[in-house]
């Protein structure tokens, strides 16, 4: 690559702000199909990209600059499996619902991203705050994917609640009788969809604003 | 990445040294953190799969007809051909008085839609099935995902039947002639844990004393 196209596809990431972010939600999109799936992987998520930056700025004085991209993959995984490892020794009902899709929180483009391009550059204290930030965002698109394909699909909002928390009990809302709802809402191309449809209003709101779409 | 990287330099031995010794010396410190955390967490999540394996046989078979502990009068036994898998898969034994009352056999459908789905199969001791639970599986959300429990009642139709009602060779789903109701939209799903089901009992029917008989492991 030559400096100026080098600098152009650079612009291209950093003006979509949202990009990574939409391109790290895919990969858990299997996987998403309810309320409860998108909090738990949305929980996980935040707690990877926080410990994995407060790790990455701690370290940022021993490691050679060219490590960074390797240093962010290596401990994304590690962070995750860490997250993984807790899941089924605390969480064991989460664990059970969503076990096959938590290592996907590792190849999550906008976590690695910040972890090998943000972290780096600030004390622990100011990366965990952006990292907390950017986990919020996964968290929050997560939990309304989740909770559209679930209400969608099966016509319930947070079913399954009574298994994590008795307590909670009674605060799924069945919306629909029977137990057949909108299928494609739940199978792995529905999730694209409805993901490409939330990309579809924000821009439209953006653009209703003045502003430049966010994902182009 | 970042713009203000410094522009790309030949690579000299020192710097690719302290490069290979930095990610080796993280790598190391990564192993022995998750090591760590792995050995610590051991013991819990195996009392966590315990429990699991405890309620669910709770689940299955009826209360009052046993009075052991089915989830530690476990044995391993190896049946590619009728239980679909080359590893060892448990089965439970459900005694009432030291009489043998039940047994839960563990199967594997090798012909899911998508994977292999794993069902326990419970068996009183005259071979008739008392319930059938699938405990693992991959299949489609909204269609094949109606073989689980919390999803829908499907597996019910298993209940009370044996390999006399009906007969082995009528042991598959209505569209292919057989006497049990395929989940519709899900055949190859269905037809999948209908002849899983017939082969453990198939199995537990050919290896009964052995079942009932072996010590726990």
């Amino acid at each position: 690559l030559n400096e100026a196209s080098a600098r152009k596809s650079e612009r291209r990431v950093t003006d979509n702000p949202d990009l990574p972010l939409v391109l790290g939600i895919c990969p858990l999109l299997g996987a998403v199909v309810s309320l409860l799936a998108g909090l738990g992987l949305g929980i996980a998520s935040f707690a990877v990209v926080v410990a994995g930056s407060m790790a990455v700025a701690a370290m940022r004085t021993l490691l050679p600059d060219r490590a960074r991209v390797r240093t962010a993959l290596l401990l994304a995984a590690v962070v995750t499996t860490a997250v993984t490892v807790l899941f089924e020794a605390f969480l064991f009902e989460a664990w059970l619902a969503l076990g096959v899709a938590l290592p996907l929180v590792a190849i999550n483009a906008g976590i690695v991203v910040q972890l090998a391009a943000v972290a780096p550059e600030q004390p622990p204290g100011a990366a965990a705050r952006d990292a907390a930030r950017l986990g919020t965002r996964i968290l929050v698109w997560l939990a309304l994917l989740g909770g559209a394909r679930e209400l969608l699909g099966q016509g319930t909002v947070l079913a399954g609640v009574e298994d994590v928390a008795g307590a909670l009990a009674g605060l799924t809302l069945h919306l629909t009788p029977g137990e057949r709802g909108f299928n494609l809402a739940l199978a792995p191309a529905g999730g694209f969809f409805l993901l490409g449809l939330f990309v579809g209003a924000r821009n439209w709101r953006a653009m209703r604003l003045g502003a430049a779409p966010n994902v182009r | 990445m970042a713009t203000d990287d410094p522009p790309q330099r030949p690579d000299t031995a020192p710097r690719r040294g302290r490069l290979t010794l930095a990610l080796l010396a993280l790598a190391g410190l990564s192993a022995l953190v998750l090591g760590v955390l792995v050995e610590g967490t051991r013991q819990r999540v195996i009392g966590n799969e315990a429990a699991q394996v405890g309620r669910t046989l709770g689940d299955l078979l009826p209360e009052g007809s046993y009075d052991n502990e089915p989830d530690a009068d476990r044995i391993l036994v190896v049946s590619p051909e009728l239980l679909g898998s080359d590893q060892p898969l448990p089965v439970y034994r459900a005694r009432s008085g030291g009489e043998p009352t039940a047994a839960v056999i563990t199967a594997v459908a090798r012909q899911g839609y998508v994977g292999p789905i794993r069902l326990l199969v419970a068996l009183s001791k005259d071979g008739r099935v008392i319930a059938v639970r699938v405990v693992d599986h991959r299949e489609t959300p909204g269609l094949g995902d109606r073989i689980d429990a919390a999803k829908s009642s499907w597996t019910r139709i298993f209940s009370g039947r044996s390999l006399d009602d009906p007969d082995p060779s009528r042991w598959s789903v209505v569209r292919e002639g057989g006497a049990f109701d395929q989940i519709s939209g899900a055949t190859v799903t269905s037809r999948a844990v209908v002849t899983a089901v017939r082969d453990a009992a198939l199995y537990f029917q050919q290896h009964r004393a052995e079942i009932f008989d072996r010590p726990p492991e």
